[in-house]
């Protein structure tokens, strides 16, 4: 009887501990009291981003995974994901993905990601490639000058449990994109990457 | 010394009353009980995890909601006017204040917890899932009111205004958190020393509209709506910070001098 209860528990602690953290998926937008289009810089992993694309808006929505990670043999991509202009839920504007390719650093599991902690990577260097989709028409971006800063990077555990690491920082460059000058600026972004969005080639 | 401070409140309340004691008075003794809902916000607000709020259909935040809920009960003194018609209260109040965070979303796409930050060590951060905080905290304290009757007596039927302020010292506190995993109740202490504790004093002015019914200089009854109620500081109450409240107050009251013309 005692052994049955334990064993209760025990399954009860088990399936907690194997509950999906669905709730930190959700996009919990704060909107940036100075750039009221964009979301305000945050550090708790609310699943968003946003920056300005000269005068429109890059921003994160709730329909599409705001980023991923996609690690190959020699480089590793981070990919934000979603849409050009308008942050209307019900809009039609369209997709738009920014992806930053950085050579030499491969991570295995989204753990890794640790290792960019406060890091800044200059995108003019030739390791680093910054490609842009909008409305599936895709471009290489080529780089002026411009940074991405992995401001911070935490190592989530939610009821001791790991379950994410939370990506926080900023970005800004300019660029020649189809032999148009282009300036993308106060990009921020604060994301959670997990075993749903980090992919290994 | 908790006796002494109640024992001090009671003999300022005599005093101050008695002051206004003069021959020729109406005076009343009576118990009093009552509740006050008090809108709140959250103290603590830098550990909690903001989360989206299924009531819009746009981007918002915020369904962690806070509120603090009083109910107390004490007797007090009422002395009256020569003209009958402004009435000075006094005495010695005991109050609960019930204080609670927790998700407030009754749509069923949302989650019933929170995250509270809980560590943060180098890389490493933890989060815990809350369903609730409550905070509660018992005081004893002393109200004045100033009641404004709108006709002489005698009537049955007497309608006034209130004015009333108290000052309340805090007797007990305890805090306890509801984890969604009952395994994580090891943190509850840990977590209950990063939450604010309720000061040993606080205090409220407040208003209201009432009714009293009662043949003259006989016992009587007395309900009150008492609106607004606004603490002195919103830093007072621990886990939330109050913004204001109303609630409502009645009164048993029984006349202790009936040779009044």
């Amino acid at each position: 009887m005692r052994k049955g209860w334990i064993l209760l528990v025990l399954a009860y602690i088990m399936l907690h501990s194997c509950m999906n953290e669905t709730e930190l998926k959700k996009s919990v937008f704060i909107y940036d009291p100075e750039n009221t289009e964009l979301p305000a810089y945050s550090e708790w992993g609310y699943n968003t981003f946003g920056a300005y694309y000269d005068r429109e808006i890059f921003v994160s929505n709730n329909k599409l995974v705001p980023a991923k990670i996609l690690v190959s043999d020699t480089a590793f991509s981070f990919i934000l994901n979603g849409q050009k202009s308008s942050i209307d839920y019900y809009s039609n504007d369209p997709e738009m993905l920014i992806t930053f390719t950085i050579s030499g650093f491969t991570p295995q599991q989204y753990t890794d990601l640790a290792l960019l902690n406060d890091s800044i990577i200059d995108l003019s260097q030739p390791a680093c490639h910054v490609f842009i989709s909008i409305d599936s028409v895709n471009c290489t971006a080529a780089i002026l000058n411009g940074e991405l800063n992995f401001k911070r990077v935490q190592l989530l555990k939610v009821d001791n449990q790991q379950v994410e690491a939370i990506l926080s920082g900023y970005f800004d460059f300019r660029a020649i994109i189809k032999n148009k000058p282009i300036t993308v600026s106060e990009g921020r972004f604060d994301v959670g990457i997990g075993v749903d969005n980090f992919y290994v080639q | 010394m908790k006796v002494r401070i109640i024992l001090i409140a009671f003999l300022f309340n005599y005093c101050f009353l008695l002051s206004f004691a003069q021959e020729g008075r109406l005076k009343y003794l009576g118990i009093e009980g009552g509740a006050t809902f008090i809108e709140s916000g959250i103290s603590n607000k830098d550990y909690i995890r903001k989360d989206m709020s299924s009531y819009y259909m746009s981007y918002s935040s915020g369904s962690i909601s806070s509120w603090s809920f009083k109910s107390f009960a004490g007797i007090k003194f009422e002395i009256l006017s020569l003209n009958d018609r402004i009435g000075l209260l006094g005495g010695i109040r005991y109050s609960f204040i019930n204080s609670s965070i927790g998700k407030n979303d009754y749509l069923s796409d949302n989650t019933d917890y929170f995250y509270w930050l809980y560590k943060v060590d180098g890389v490493n951060t933890e989060y815990l899932k809350i369903n609730e905080i409550n905070q509660k905290a018992s005081y004893i304290g002393i109200p004045v009111e100033l009641r404004f009757y709108t006709a002489k007596r005698p009537h049955i039927f007497q309608l006034y205004l209130k004015l009333g302020a108290e000052i309340n010292y805090l007797l007990t506190s305890k805090t306890e958190v509801v984890f969604n995993n009952p395994a994580m109740r090891v943190y509850e202490d840990e977590i209950i020393l990063m939450l604010d504790e309720p000061d040993q004093i606080n205090g409220a002015i407040y208003g209201g509209v009432g009714f009293k019914v009662g043949k003259d200089q006989k016992p009587s009854v007395s309900a009150e709506v008492c609106m607004p109620y606004i603490p002195f500081s919103s830093k007072t109450y621990g886990i939330v910070e109050p913004i204001f409240g109303g609630g409502f107050q009645i009164n048993f009251q029984i006349p202790i001098k009936s040779k009044v013309q």
